[in-house]
C-alpha cells in the first residue's frame, strides 16, 4: 500500500494540468503566479515537481497560448491562457474528474461514515 | 543570474536548445524565483523538489516544450543493442591502433640523410655535378659536407642530400597520434567501465 504522500503525488499529477488550465481560464498568468494561485487554494507543489514541464507540454500540444507582457514593476513575463483546444480539454477533463470523484466518493465516502460512527 | 538558473542555461546549451529559447526560459525562471524570494519563499516554492537537480529539471522542461527530442525511456533491465555494446570496444581498438602508429613514427624515423661519395684525383679542381636521384623526382637541394667542396676543391668526399621527407614533422605527428590514441582509448574504456557497472553514461 502506497504512502499517503505518494498517493497525494499521484492524484496531483493526474489532475495538475486541469488545475493549471482552470487557473489561467479565470485570468491569464505567468509561471509563478500560477503556483501562487494554486497555493492559495491549498495545492502546494513543494515536494512535487515544478509546473514548468507541464506548462511546456500544454504549450507544445496547443492547449495554451502565450504572450509577453509587463508584470507589476518587474520584467516582462510570459503569460499563459487556454486556447480553444485547451478550453475543450478543460471541460472534458473536469467532467471526467467529477465522474471519478463521484465514483470514489460512493465507495470511500461510505467508509468515512462508518469510521465517523 | 542565480547559480541554479546558470546551471540550467548551460544544460540547455549543451543539449542544443536554440539560444533565444534558452535565454527566454532562463529569464522566465530567474524572474519567477526572484518573485518567490521577494514573497519570503525560496526556489523550492517555484520548482518543488526539482530545485535540487538543475540538469534534470532543465532537460525535463526542454523535452516537454519540444525544443529537444524526448528520450525514449528504456525498458527496465533492457540492455543496449548488440551493435551499441560493441561501440566502446571498437573505439578502444581504433584508438590503440592510432597510438601504435604514432609510436612507430616516433621510434622508427626514416633516414634523413643520404650520403653520396664522389671520387676525383687529388687536387683536381672541378665544380661538383650532381644528378637527380631518380627520374621525375623533385630537384633536391644540396649542401657540401666539407668546406673544401665549397672552394671547388674536389679531393673526394661526401655530398649530403636531404631527402624529400621532412623528418621533424613526423616527430610532431607521431606524438600527436600517440596522445590522441591513448586519450581516446582511455575515454572509451571509461564508457565501457560505466556500462559494466550499469550506470548509463550521459552524452
Amino acid at each position: 500500500m502506497g504512502s499517503p504522500d505518494g498517493r497525494r503525488t499521484q492524484l496531483l499529477r493526474g489532475a495538475l494540468d486541469l488545475c493549471l488550465l482552470a487557473v489561467i481560464e479565470e485570468e491569464p498568468a505567468y509561471g509563478y503566479e500560477m503556483t501562487r494561485r494554486l497555493r492559495e487554494r491549498g495545492l502546494s507543489i513543494v515536494g512535487e515537481g515544478s509546473i514548468y514541464p507541464l506548462l511546456g507540454r500544454l504549450e507544445r500540444d496547443g492547449y495554451v497560448e502565450t504572450y509577453r507582457s509587463a508584470s507589476n514593476g518587474g520584467p516582462p513575463r510570459k503569460y499563459y491562457r487556454p486556447s480553444d483546444a485547451g478550453r475543450s480539454a478543460l471541460a472534458a477533463g473536469v467532467a471526467e474528474w467529477r465522474s471519478a470523484r463521484d465514483a470514489l466518493d460512493a465507495v470511500l465516502g461510505r467508509v468515512a461514515v462508518e469510521v465517523a460512527a | 543570474m542565480r547559480p541554479f538558473v546558470e546551471e540550467c542555461l548551460r544544460e540547455w546549451k549543451r543539449l542544443g536548445v536554440a539560444d533565444p529559447i534558452a535565454n527566454e526560459m532562463a529569464a522566465d525562471l530567474e524572474a519567477d524565483i526572484a518573485e518567490a524570494e521577494a514573497d519570503g519563499g525560496s526556489a523550492e516554492d517555484v520548482l518543488g523538489n526539482e530545485a535540487f537537480d538543475a540538469p534534470a529539471f532543465a532537460r525535463s522542461w526542454a523535452e516537454s516544450r519540444g525544443v529537444i527530442p524526448e528520450r525514449t525511456p528504456a525498458a527496465p533491465g533492457a540492455r543496449p543493442s548488440r551493435i551499441r555494446r560493441w561501440y566502446p570496444v571498437a573505439g578502444i581498438a581504433a584508438c590503440l591502433l592510432l597510438a601504435l602508429f604514432g609510436l612507430l613514427l616516433l621510434v622508427a624515423k626514416p633516414e634523413r640523410h643520404v650520403s653520396m661519395t664522389f671520387a676525383a684525383p687529388a687536387g683536381f679542381v672541378v665544380p661538383p655535378r650532381i644528378e637527380r636521384l631518380r627520374p621525375g623526382a623533385p630537384e633536391p637541394r644540396f649542401r657540401f659536407a666539407k668546406p673544401e667542396f665549397r672552394k671547388g676543391v674536389f679531393p673526394g668526399g661526401a655530398v649530403i642530400v636531404p631527402p624529400d621527407n621532412p623528418g621533424p614533422h613526423l616527430d610532431v605527428a607521431g606524438a600527436l597520434f600517440l596522445v590522441i590514441g591513448l586519450g581516446g582509448a582511455a575515454g572509451f574504456g571509461y564508457v565501457l567501465f560505466r556500462r559494466g557497472r550499469g550506470t548509463p553514461a550521459t552524452a
